[in-house]
This record gives structure tokens, C-alpha cells and sequence, in this order.
């Protein structure tokens, strides 16, 4: 039974995806199926519990249909791979408990979607075959293009077209590189690709590396590539929001992290993909200056802290992908509990335009979960975003102008999320004339909220529960030679910075509110930006990229 | 010089620019499929030699072209095939919410 853990974490969602299909044949009532769901993702976590302590003897490798090694389809479980999963199966089951009374028009497929999505998710981050991860990913993504449609109707319907002709544009890309790492390799194993591929010369390497590139920087939201993700983040049910943000777009990045440790002999690689993880960075955070709505301030939000990632991992220093891969964790957790929040104040207000909400302390649970969510995502200190935010911070010391475009960001997110508090919960709305009464939201929402609030400060308090066990030894099999890290939590000079960021992420915010009717003109500006524009500039970014890389090697 | 490889590369770009410049939905959806067939005569020819007979066993013929990449395409076709009917189930819904195929006039 143990030695087929790995396959299990795999086929139980797909199994109990298919018998709930099979129900909602033959059974109008729900019951039977939220129960087989219940079931399917509730299983994984205590697989992975129990493959917790087959890891502490080295990675564990898994031959499906029993084949020897470069030939067969593996899946591989190393530390990274168990991270990931492991907090898939957090969210995965904390969003089904909160989509059980959040959703109303869902329907009978709609477990059997979300089932098939959290099968590709684990298979994602467990497979060792590249073709395979391929396969996963759009096992994943049709789901997730079908799940959007369940949000508001004419929006989320023009949002999942937008994201299915970008995905698979991004798909497309990623199998052309696989196409020519093969013919020059002759294998798809991904840890048998790492050892041949400095044999390939520099003009292929560069293709693929872009072709790569673009297929990754799609699949993860890097800006330019990031058109598809604000609709389709935005308009999507709430539950389906949470994961879409904390473990899909984690995908991209964790594709990511495994091409960029394949080791491409390339000059310059670092500072191209840094670059691109400033701007992400950035840019996320100045198109979240112009919008009003909750779930597409969120989602532009998620951009940003892609961007934080991007460098920690471009950096490629054991303490910024250790900080990567814990922001990984780390935002999966905070942006899980936003998005679930905005949920809950859509639930009840039932309007996403900040503007309107007033909800003032009518709803403490609700308060109190985004607060905790909105100091994280800021980084202040007891937190678990301040950990992984100044190890990232810290890896590019040597780069001081990104040091100071992510210093920005900081203090943009800071003022983003003192305005969704100040709007939402703190003002009164001039336009609803009779005072509103709101209760809180029921207990099956609150619960998986306030357990996401625990993890927030529970990854602040106790860094060293994640980072010693599993994100250091993670990141020090991806990066060969394994240097020292000292991290220091809780140094008062740190703190003192992070609290002049809030004060002037505050000043930001009088900004933001005293010019509301010029940021209205950009607003317009933005939103004549459309889907063949976006791809045109996708591919003449790619191909001022092959260009660039041309000419430095 | 007309071979595999290269007429595959002109699919993908044809289909690329199909997709930059339509904004009927059903053009998109189509551009979208002649990039994939275009992957897929890509992978066809990755794995082509001259001479040599298609990967089925029969004695006394061992001369075949590599028939991973014709593997890994079945599975492509499939999903590409997944793909494309569901794109196409999307246009359906949005021409009945939106009343056009013009991307750019659903607002």
C-alpha cells in the first residue's frame, strides 16, 4: 500500500470525479456527490502525511507500469514536489468546504470539474516527464476554462474564451520546446534532461529557453504575459478564485523553477528573468491603482507577488529561492484567505465595486481574517509574508534598482489593501441611503477562513516548521552546492523599514483618494487594450527576447 | 527547401498571425487549430527518417521512423480535440449572451 502512495494522490480525485459524474446522472440531490468530494479531497492530505515520513529517507520515485528508468513514465516526490502538493491539498479542501454554501447555480458537474482539476494539480507537481507535465497541465486548465464559467455570466463566459486562446498559445509554445529538447536529447525524463543539456549548443538552447519562456511567463502570469489572468481571476466563483490564484498560477511558477534548474549554459539568464520579475512586480501593482473592484484588485495583486517570486527565484541564490519557494507557500495561504474574504463580503453585500459596501463592523470574523490576510500579504512582520518577502529582499542586494522597484511594490500593495479596508469596511456609503444591516456569513464559510487566518500567523511565528524541513532541503537540491543561509527574524532595523513602508503606502493611499477622477481617465485608457493586442505584444516581446539572447551569447 | 520541419513553422506562424489580427471568435478558435496541427507536423517530423516504414511490427522489416513523437501526438491530438469543442461550446454561449462573434463589441 505505501509503496503505491504516490499513484493513489494521483487516481483518488479522478476516481471520485468519475463516480460523482456517474451520480449526477441518475440523482437530482447533491448529497451523495458533495460526500464522494469530500472523500477525494480530503484523502491526498493524509497520504501525504504519511509519505512525510518516507521522504526523510530521500526522494521518493515511483515507475508506473513498472519499466526501468529513462524509458518509463515516472512520478518523482523530492521536497519541492511535496510542498506544493501539500498545500494544494489545504486550499483545495478548505475551498470545497467554502463552496458548499458560497456557490448557488452549481450544478451537478460542477464537483466532477473540480475533482478532474485537483487530479491535475497533484499530477503536476508529482510527474518526472516533461511530456507528462504537459498532459497535467491541460488536464488542469480545460477544468479550470469550464469552473470560470460559473461566476457572473456574461463576463466569466468572455474571460475563459480570453484565458482558453492564451493558454493554449502557452501550451503550444511548451511543446515546441519539448519537441526540440527532444530531438537533440532523445528523452523526456526531466532529471535525465538536466544532466545532457549543456551538450546542446547555445543557438538551439536559446530557442528553446524562450519558446520556454513564453510558454511559462503565460502559465504564470509574468507581465507581459499576464492578459488572461485578471478577468479570468476576477469573474470566477470566489472558492474556484482562491484556487485558481494560490495553487494555478503556482504552477507556472513551479514549471518554472524545474526548466530554470535544468541548467541552460546561457549568459545573462538571471538578470533577464530578474528584470521581468521586477516589472511583474511593479506593474501588477500600478494596475491595481485604477480598479474599484474587489476580486480584480485581488487578482492584479497576484500578479505582483508572482513578480516577488520571479526575482527570488531569478536570483538563483539558495536564500532567494528558499524565499520563492516559501512565498510560494506563503501566498497560496494569504491570497487563498483574500479571495475567500471577498467572497464572503460578496456574499453579502452582493456587489464587488469597494465603493459600495460599508460594511463596518458588522461582520467581525470576516474583518478580523482580512486584516490578518492584509498584514501578510504586506509583509509586516509577525506575518508569514514578512519572512519569505525579506528573503527574497535580501537576495538582491547586489541588484540595488530591483531592490528598489520590489520596495515600491511593497508600498503599493500596502496602499491597495489600506484602501479595499478603508472603502469596505471603515467608510459609509453615500449612495445606500437606508443604514444596512449585514450578518456574517455561515459557519462553513467562516471555518476555512479562520483556518487559513491560523496558517498566516502560524508560517510568521514558526518560520523554521516549513523552511528547515522541506524549503531548504527544496531548494538546495535545485541549486548544487549548498551554502549556509542566516536568516534573521525579528532584527529591529527590518521591522522599523517595514513600518515606514505602511506609513508611506498610507501617504499613497491619501494619493490614491484625493486624484480618484484622474486615475478614472487611465482606467479608460487600460481598458482599450484588447485580446489581439495582448498576444501581439506576447509574441514581439518573445522575439525581442530571442534577439537579445542572440545577441549576448 | 520543402520539408516537414519547415512547413510546420509556417503553420504555427500563419495560425499566430490568424489569432493577432481576427476578432471573430470563430477565427480565433480556427487559427488556434492550424497552430496545433502545425505542433503536430513538427513532432511527425522530429521523429522521420528517410527510407524507413511506419512503427508497426512485422518480421523481418526493422528500419522505422522513431514512433515516440507519433505517441506523444495522439495524446496532443486528443487534448488539442478536447480543446477545440470546448472553445467552440464557449462561442455557442457567448454569440446567445452577447449577440456577436466580435470579440472587440462585447462589452
Amino acid at each position: 500500500m505505501i509503496d503505491h502512495l504516490p499513484v493513489f494522490l494521483l487516481i483518488t480525485p479522478l476516481v471520485s470525479a468519475i463516480f460523482s459524474a456517474l451520480i449526477s446522472l441518475f440523482s437530482k440531490t447533491e448529497k451523495i456527490q458533495k460526500i464522494i468530494a469530500f472523500i477525494g479531497l480530503s484523502l491526498p492530505f493524509f497520504y501525504l502525511i504519511l509519505l512525510f515520513q518516507e521522504l526523510s529517507n530521500g526522494t521518493i520515485e515511483y515507475d508506473i507500469g513498472g519499466w526501468t528508468k529513462p524509458y518509463s513514465i515516472t512520478l518523482v516526490i523530492d521536497e519541492l514536489a511535496f510542498t506544493l502538493a501539500f498545500i494544494t491539498s489545504i486550499i483545495t479542501f478548505l475551498s470545497f468546504v467554502y463552496s458548499l454554501k458560497c456557490m448557488k447555480n452549481k450544478d451537478g458537474k460542477f464537483y466532477f470539474f473540480f475533482l478532474i482539476m485537483v487530479s491535475g494539480l497533484y499530477g503536476i507537481f508529482l510527474t518526472g516527464d516533461i511530456f507528462n507535465l504537459y498532459v497535467f497541465f491541460e488536464l488542469t486548465v480545460v477544468s479550470s476554462y469550464i469552473l470560470i464559467t460559473y461566476g457572473d455570466k456574461k463576463l466569466s463566459l468572455k474571460a475563459s474564451f480570453k484565458y482558453l486562446v492564451i493558454g493554449s498559445l502557452a501550451s503550444f509554445f511548451f511543446l515546441l520546446g519539448i519537441g526540440l529538447l527532444y530531438i537533440k536529447i532523445g528523452l523526456l525524463n526531466i532529471e535525465h534532461l538536466s544532466i545532457h543539456i549543456h551538450n546542446i549548443d547555445t543557438q538551439t538552447q536559446i530557442v528553446i529557453f524562450s519558446l520556454f519562456l513564453g510558454a511559462i511567463g503565460i502559465k504564470a502570469a509574468i507581465i507581459p504575459f499576464h492578459a488572461w489572468l485578471v478577468s479570468a481571476h476576477s469573474t470566477a466563483p470566489s472558492p474556484i478564485s482562491a484556487i485558481l490564484s494560490g495553487i494555478t498560477v503556482k504552477t507556472g511558477v513551479y514549471i518554472f523553477i524545474r526548466i530554470f534548474a535544468l541548467g541552460f549554459t546561457l549568459q545573462n539568464l538571471n538578470e533577464i528573468i530578474m528584470v521581468f520579475g521586477a516589472i511583474t512586480a511593479l506593474g501588477g501593482v500600478i494596475g491595481a491603482l485604477v480598479e474599484w473592484d474587489i476580486k480584480r484588485l485581488l487578482a492584479y495583486h497576484t500578479v505582483s507577488q508572482i513578480g516577488f517570486i520571479i526575482v527570488g527565484i531569478g536570483a538563483f541564490t539558495s536564500i532567494g529561492v528558499a524565499g520563492g519557494i516559501y512565498h510560494v507557500v506563503n501566498h497560496a495561504v494569504f491570497k487563498g484567505l483574500l479571495f475567500l474574504c471577498a467572497g464572503a463580503i460578496i456574499y453579502r453585500t452582493g456587489t464587488k465595486d469597494i465603493r459600495e459596501h460599508s460594511i463596518g463592523k458588522t461582520m467581525p470574523i470576516t474583518l478580523i481574517t482580512y486584516i490578518i490576510a492584509a498584514l501578510s500579504i504586506s509583509g509586516i512582520t509577525p506575518f508569514n509574508g514578512s519572512v519569505s518577502k525579506s528573503m527574497i529582499e535580501s537576495s538582491v542586494y547586489d541588484y540595488p534598482i530591483i531592490w528598489l522597484i520590489l520596495v515600491f511594490a511593497s508600498i503599493g500593495t500596502v496602499a491597495h489593501f489600506s484602501k479595499i479596508l478603508y472603502y469596505s469596511f471603515i467608510k459609509s456609503s453615500n449612495k445606500s441611503k437606508k443604514k444596512m444591516k449585514y450578518q456574517e456569513v455561515p459557519f462553513s464559510m467562516q471555518l476555512p477562513m479562520l483556518i487559513l487566518a491560523f496558517f498566516c500567523i502560524l508560517l510568521g511565528i514558526l518560520p523554521g516548521l516549513w523552511l528547515d524541513n522541506l524549503i531548504l532541503p527544496a531548494s538546495s537540491s535545485i541549486i548544487s552546492g549548498y551554502s549556509a543561509i542566516q536568516i534573521k527574524f525579528l532584527d529591529p532595523l527590518h521591522i522599523l523599514k517595514e513600518w515606514i513602508i505602511v506609513a508611506m503606502g498610507l501617504i499613497l493611499l491619501k494619493v490614491i483618494i484625493v486624484r480618484s477622477k484622474e486615475i478614472d481617465k487611465l482606467r479608460k485608457l487600460i481598458s482599450k487594450f484588447n485580446l489581439n493586442n495582448c498576444i501581439f505584444l506576447m509574441v514581439i516581446t518573445l522575439i525581442s527576447i530571442l534577439i537579445f539572447l542572440r545577441i549576448v551569447n | 527547401m520543402i520539408n516537414g520541419l519547415n512547413i510546420s513553422i509556417i503553420l504555427f506562424l500563419v495560425g499566430l498571425y490568424g489569432i493577432i489580427t481576427n476578432k471573430n471568435v470563430i477565427k480565433i478558435v480556427m487559427s488556434l487549430s492550424i497552430i496545433g496541427n502545425g505542433v503536430v507536423l513538427f513532432f511527425i517530423s522530429l521523429g522521420f527518417v528517410e527510407d524507413s516504414v511506419a512503427p508497426i511490427i512485422i518480421p523481418g522489416v526493422d528500419n522505422i521512423v522513431d514512433p515516440l513523437p507519433q505517441a506523444l501526438m495522439l495524446t496532443m491530438i486528443v487534448i488539442n480535440l478536447c480543446l477545440t469543442a470546448l472553445a467552440l461550446t464557449i462561442v455557442i454561449w457567448l454569440y446567445y449572451e452577447f449577440g456577436t462573434l466580435d470579440i472587440g463589441e462585447m462589452k
